[in-house]
């Protein structure tokens, strides 16, 4: 926190995570026929990275609780657990991508 | 979603040449299945990829938050893990963006007090 390339760092990542919350912004009110102000894409911005920090270290502490250092699908599916509908698509996404794997896997031999 | 629908149409149509030179067996096996899911097989990821990334945060971006956060060095992240995530934050982001925009029924901009009403239960229910 104390060097100053820590915090140059976190803002470079900020500007790059506010450029894409913007696109998804415009994506999302142009579906709406609405508009958002700038100042609602930076406070979104820091609401999105506030949440990452706390999965961040909530998907830090589910791998270690099972004896992992590498975090992986199941943790994730955890941090979902309490909202079924999340739960589930979070499941989908992640069985789409097992099933691509498989697949891929099964061409190459 | 009809974006996806080109998609998988052009990436087919690469797939088809690389399958050919490289993996013939596997294209013919690929043919003799029933499974109607075969022909959906994407053959080229990366154009997947790039059309993902236009309207999410990229996997790479995610990356780097996340281990900027991760408190031990050694932590790690498998792909699919990473990728799920960026899924979970796509979810995160829109529903913030709709819930906001059902705030304000009269219309107009979206505002910071409209998401300030929101994010309280969103951060509950994600």
């Amino acid at each position: 926190m104390a060097e100053p390339s820590d915090e140059e760092r976190r803002e470079r990542l900020k500007s790059a995570l506010w450029y894409h919350v913007g696109k998804i912004v415009d994506e999302e009110s142009l579906k709406r026929r609405r508009n958002a102000t700038p100042q609602f894409i930076g406070s979104l911005t820091e609401l999105v990275i506030t949440q990452v920090e706390n999965i961040a270290q909530d998907l830090e502490g589910f791998s270690r609780h099972a004896g992992r250092t590498t975090v992986n699908t199941d943790d994730v599916l955890l941090l979902a657990r309490r909202n079924a509908d999340l739960h589930n698509i979070i499941k989908d996404y992640v069985d789409e991508l097992k099933a691509d794997k498989a697949k891929r896997s099964t061409k190459k031999r | 979603m009809p974006p996806q629908q080109t998609t998988s149409n052009a990436s087919r149509v690469t797939g088809v040449g690389k399958g050919n030179r490289a993996t013939t067996t596997s294209a013919s096996r690929k043919r003799s299945a029933p499974d109607p899911r075969a022909d959906e097989l994407r053959g080229d990821p990366f154009e997947d990829e790039d059309e993902d990334r236009a309207k999410s945060i990229p996997a790479e971006l995610l990356t780097l938050l996340l281990h900027e956060f991760f408190a031990k060095d050694g932590t790690r992240i498998t792909k699919d893990a990473n990728a799920a995530v960026a899924k979970y934050m796509d979810v995160f982001i829109r529903e913030a963006i709709a819930r906001s925009a059902a705030e304000r029924e009269r219309g107009g901009f979206l505002e910071v007090e409209d998401l300030e009403k929101i994010a309280p239960q969103l951060l509950l229910d994600m």
